[in-house]
């Protein structure tokens, strides 16, 4: 240290990292309770309860929302403030910040957990939320920018450590997803349509969705292993070198990936091979990252055996390295042909939240609490039996959902000798499963379970700490003057963070910029077809009513390109069918059948008995009964309204279509009703929103499949 | 024209040098990192999380 240099007292904030710990704790206990209420609806329909609020397709999004955002974001808003104090060596840039970030972020989390299950959604996964609470997302989002890059600015560190570089890169990426994807077009408070239609809108989803877990669930934990890891064992990172080829190398390769979700679909076939290159391309950075952190426990491996907080960091990076090992295998097209829309993703997805997200956050939480309160856990004892707990839970969700997926992946596509489907009947495929959905309910069950024995380890550990203790002083030496840098290389770029921002701004920007060519481009080569016209106002309202009960999560509406699907379920999906689709509805999961050729499959009567109550018309069926779309009538008022913002969007409705939505959806829906009054549907029905409903679906992917 | 380029590409030359590009970048990065003498420049980074500063008592 330079005698002359200044030294300067200071203290950290850890108030707000308290705060931060404690929801993380809150709402994870929130987010898998959901978790095992949407497990146990799958296992038995009868859990739905009949009650809108808590039907299967409303949930699910409060679930994904409440793990990724609630959970996971709390958990690294913790991990992030805390570290980045120690490693910048200095307090945060502004108190006032921190809190305005901690409770702007619990409020838009209490916004999601009311706006969801009241069925108010954009329809877009893991994007659900509505545009007034995306805007809010987007001021807290830049209070936690300015607070960050504001305490990098005053820090007494010259050389941000990996973590900083991780945390940055998280942050920047995070708001250009959230930005980009968010951008929509209001009808009222409760309603928008995104700006994007059917490709366009499935390339810009899933840029954000694949990204979501990229940079939301995955850097910024990364950036925390790097620190929590080698502080937990006492000893420096395996290799810092490989920690810099580990870094560039994730950020600039992730954000490519994301075509691999719509493989086989109406993507340009060019898309979705760079999608599929560089998830496998993946492979070596992520297994960069965990060799490095598991590498790092070198020599102390005998205290994994005694110690909870490494049990979990150990787990973590294992579940890290397998299911970024299951993500790339995915990707390859013919595997991914198999797992798509199965169980399989789900059993991928949970490796990577229970066994990465949870346990990490469950090693950190162990971590800190103790620190951060100036006492001891309370049990060591019930530290490692939750973490048995998690780990034998995780392990059956995991498998039961593999050999789930699987299965289903087999007999979807399983063909005769005389080319016909086995399983002609979709309920065969569920039938089979079941028994997997309970074994999912009882590993979820015990991961939930765990998380309670945490949950009480760690608030009477808190209860237990002493009461009243101050803020400890620390001391450093002041910032050195630029000019006294000598330092070359990657190492002089580590103090340069205004450059760094930058550069890891660009990494992320050439892949993005690539991935939005077929996005910007989708109308050059979407071929517009003259078949295919906008939905009818009553459509309209009856998509918006697809939208509201989530039905995307358990069917969709794409049918690839391959035999065994154009067997079962018609002509395969072209582009054009989607043009006019605000928001795209392709889906991700087949828990029912695909849709996309549904339109005019049934008779009316069928539909309008099916949502009354499923097992009447489909025996054996797990889906809900949606007895409320028998009694609430459909809002015609804001149908105008409705059609005016998608032809402002670029749907050609004419004036008269806009100005008349009202009066022709009310003579559409008095025709459906009539059509249906030989199976007993009285003509007063025409005005609920089954009715709307049964015409939306009955629209569906007619205009070109008709021609099969 | 554009409507073919962006639907259905088949320059094979294009992804061929761009890959080729990659791994130039991905090799010069692992030797620049990996070099003799370059491990001693990293030795006070790696050790950051363990400087908090000095407590004062």
């Amino acid at each position: 240290m330079n005698s002359q240099q200044k030294v300067e007292s200071f203290s950290y904030d850890d108030a707000i990292v308290k705060k931060f710990s404690i929801a993380t704790i809150i709402w994870g206990a929130v987010g898998m309770l959901v978790g095992v209420l949407l497990a146990a609806q799958l296992a038995d329909w009868r859990v739905n309860l009949g009650l809108e609020w808590i039907t299967f397709g409303r949930l699910r999004p409060l679930h994904t929302n409440a793990i990724i955002f609630a959970f996971v974001g709390n958990s690294i808003f913790a991990g992030i403030y805390h570290s980045s104090q120690r490693l910048l060596k200095t307090r945060l840039f502004n108190d006032t910040l921190s809190n305005i970030h901690f409770w702007g972020w619990q409020l838009i989390i209490v916004l999601a957990a009311i706006t969801l299950p009241m069925g108010v959604t954009t329809g877009k996964e893991y994007a659900e939320l509505e545009w007034p609470i995306d805007l809010l997302i987007t001021l807290v989002w830049v209070v936690f920018a300015v607070n960050f890059f504001g305490t990098l600015y005053k820090r007494r560190e010259k050389h941000i450590y990996v973590s900083i570089w991780f945390y940055i890169a998280s942050i920047v990426t995070v708001a250009l997803l959230h930005i980009v994807n968010s951008i929509s077009f209001p009808v009222d408070l409760m309603k928008s349509y995104p700006i994007y239609a059917g490709v366009q809108d499935a390339m810009v989803q899933w840029w954000y969705g694949h990204n979501a877990v990229a940079f939301f669930l995955t850097t910024p934990v990364l950036g925390l292993m790097y620190y929590y890891v080698p502080k937990a064992i006492n000893r420096p990172v395996y290799s810092y070198r490989l920690s810099i080829v580990h870094f560039w190398s994730l950020i600039f390769i992730y954000i490519w990936a994301g075509p691999h979700h719509l493989l086989y679909t109406a993507l340009p076939e060019w898309a979705q091979t760079l999608g599929m290159v560089f998830s496998v391309m993946l492979w070596a950075p992520s297994w960069g990252g965990m060799i490095n952190g598991l590498l790092t426990l070198r020599g102390a491996w005998d205290r994994v055996r005694k110690e909870a907080i490494l049990k979990y960091f150990v787990t973590a990076l294992t579940f890290y390295g397998m299911s970024t090992f299951e993500g790339p295998l995915l990707s390859i097209k013919s595997v991914n042909s198999l797992g798509h829309y199965t169980d399989w993703i789900i059993g991928h997805v949970h490796s990577g939240g229970i066994g990465w997200n949870y346990m990490f956050a469950a090693g950190m939480l162990y971590y800190l609490v103790p620190r951060l309160w100036k006492t001891k856990v309370f049990s060591e004892k019930l530290a490692s039996t939750q973490f048995w707990t998690a780990t034998l839970g995780l392990l059956l969700y995991y498998l039961s959902m593999t050999v789930a997926g699987i299965t289903q992946g087999l007999m979807w596509r399983a063909v005769d000798d005389n080319g016909k489907l086995v399983y002609t009947d979709f309920m065969e495929t569920v039938d089979k499963i079941i028994p997997m959905y309970w074994i999912r309910l009882i590993g979820g069950s015990l991961v939930f379970i765990s998380f309670l024995i945490m949950l009480y380890n760690l608030f009477t550990t808190i209860k237990k700490a002493p009461k009243d203790e101050k803020e400890d002083i620390y001391e450093a030496p002041a910032l050195k003057a630029d000019k006294e840098n000598t330092d070359t290389g990657h190492r002089k770029l580590e103090g340069l963070t205004a450059i760094f921002t930058v550069l890891s701004a660009v990494a992320v920007l050439v892949g993005t910029i690539i991935e939005f060519i077929p996005s910007v481009l989708s109308r050059d080569f979407i071929e517009v077809s003259e078949k295919v016209k906008p939905y009818t106002a009553l459509e309209v309202a009856g998509r918006d009513i697809y939208v509201r009960e989530g039905c995307y999560n358990c069917h969709s509406q794409m049918v690839r390109p391959m035999a065994s699907e154009v067997l079962r379920y018609g002509k395969v999906s072209e582009p054009t069918e989607f043009i006019y689709d605000h928001p795209f509805q392709w889906g991700s999961k087949r828990t029912g059948p695909d849709l996309a050729r549904v339109g005019g499959k049934y008779p009316d009567s069928w539909h309008y008995f099916h949502m009354l109550d499923p097992r009447k018309v489909t025996p054996g069926s797990i889906m809900p009964e949606y007895s409320w779309l028998y009694k609430e009538k459909t809002d015609y008022g804001v149908l105008s309204k409705k059609l005016g913002v998608l032809a402002a969007l670029g749907v050609p409705y004419t004036e008269d279509e806009i100005n008349q939505a009202a009066n022709s959806a009310r003579e559409q829906a008095k025709k459906i009703t009539e059509g249906m009054a030989s199976s007993g549907v009285e003509a007063k029905m025409a005005n609920k929103q089954i009715i709307a409903l049964i015409a939306y679906l009955q629209r569906i992917g007619t205009d070109i499949g008709g021609d099969k | 024209m554009k409507s073919q380029v962006v639907s259905k590409f088949t320059e094979i030359w294009l992804p061929s040098s761009v890959l080729i590009l990659f791994v130039i970048i991905f090799a010069v990065m692992l030797v620049y990192v990996f070099r003799k003498n370059a491990k001693e420049k990293f030795n006070v980074a790696e050790n950051l999380p363990f400087d908090e500063g000095k407590k004062y008592e």
